[in-house]
């Protein structure tokens, strides 16, 4: 079912793609910075809904310390495994390559800090990359919880694991996951743009 | 960047404002859900029209499919070291 949803995602950017290519569209846009702005449209609209979620604000009351390992996790196995990448990439530098890591499957806003910061190549990465990162998990996680126990499809998931995989993991790794895969979502939503930017800072 | 989060900030303050309007918290998930799609639209016509990019966004794809699958192992290999040492026994 939530396959539909990046199916979707991925048929808009393809069609903008199509249209990027093939018509003037972009020359009649000169002049506006697009992205930046639906960059702002996105970020307000997403705190809003961070904000007014019950859920997620419960979660945080609830919340227990040991929770807060599972997002350190993901952030160093994410580090560690993109260093060990980056030893078979010559293009980029490890740097670069983090940033793209960063992402944590958090696909629109990390490709477009990424595209706006340092170049469209590098975005389209950090957008393939990401999306591909939540077609893993969607796919993958009831295997992955049956060999590396409960907390690695929310690893796996990253930023994900709040919304798009959170009902898979919820049935991969048992309901009492679901509300530390949602905190570890959330957080990570919110490491996300300070991570990324940070990385290409360096 | 201090706009991006600062932005952010104000709609989570707003949001927790509104969070009793449950019209407004819906139309809110529909709205996010066009601004994706208006965001991956204006993406893909910024790339579309690079034609740089355009030649070689099959190598980018590999690129992007070794990161994300060095990102996924690594996490996933964290995640069975916490829950082994932390988790197991709950």
């Amino acid at each position: 079912m939530r396959l539909k949803g990046s199916v979707i995602i991925l048929s808009f950017f393809t069609m903008g793609l199509l249209f990027g290519r093939y018509t003037h569209i972009n020359e009649w846009l000169s002049g506006i910075d697009y992205s930046s702005l639906s960059l702002y449209l996105l970020m307000f609209l997403v705190g809003i809904s961070i904000g007014s979620d019950t859920r997620s604000l419960q979660a945080l009351k609830n919340m227990n310390l040991k929770i807060l390992l599972i997002p350190t996790a993901t952030i160093v196995g994410t580090t560690i495994g993109v260093w060990f990448v980056s030893i078979f990439v010559a293009r980029y530098s490890l740097k670069e390559l983090m940033a793209v890591g960063a992402g944590y499957g958090y696909y629109t806003l990390s490709s477009i800090i990424i595209k706006n910061n340092h170049s469209d190549a590098l975005g389209v990465v950090a957008l393939l990359s990401n999306v591909i990162r939540e077609i893993i998990t969607l796919l993958l996680a009831p295997i992955i919880a049956i060999y590396f126990g409960k907390i690695a499809p929310i690893c796996s998931g990253g930023a994900t694991s709040m919304d798009t995989t959170l009902p898979i993991i919820s049935s991969a790794s048992g309901k009492e996951y679901a509300i530390p895969s949602l905190i570890h979502g959330i957080i990570l939503t919110i490491l996300v743009p300070f991570i990324v930017t940070l990385l290409l800072s360096l | 960047m201090v706009a991006v989060v600062s932005i952010m900030a104000g709609g989570m303050l707003l949001g927790f404002l509104l969070k009793a309007r449950q019209r407004v918290v819906s139309a809110n998930e529909k709205l996010i859900t066009y601004a994706i799609y208006l965001l991956l639209f204006m993406m893909g016509v910024s790339i579309g029209s690079n034609d740089q990019i355009m030649n070689s966004l099959s190598s980018l794809g590999v690129l992007a499919l070794i990161v994300s699958a060095g990102a996924v192992a690594g996490s996933i290999l964290t995640g069975f070291v916490i829950f082994k040492i932390f988790f197991k026994n709950d």
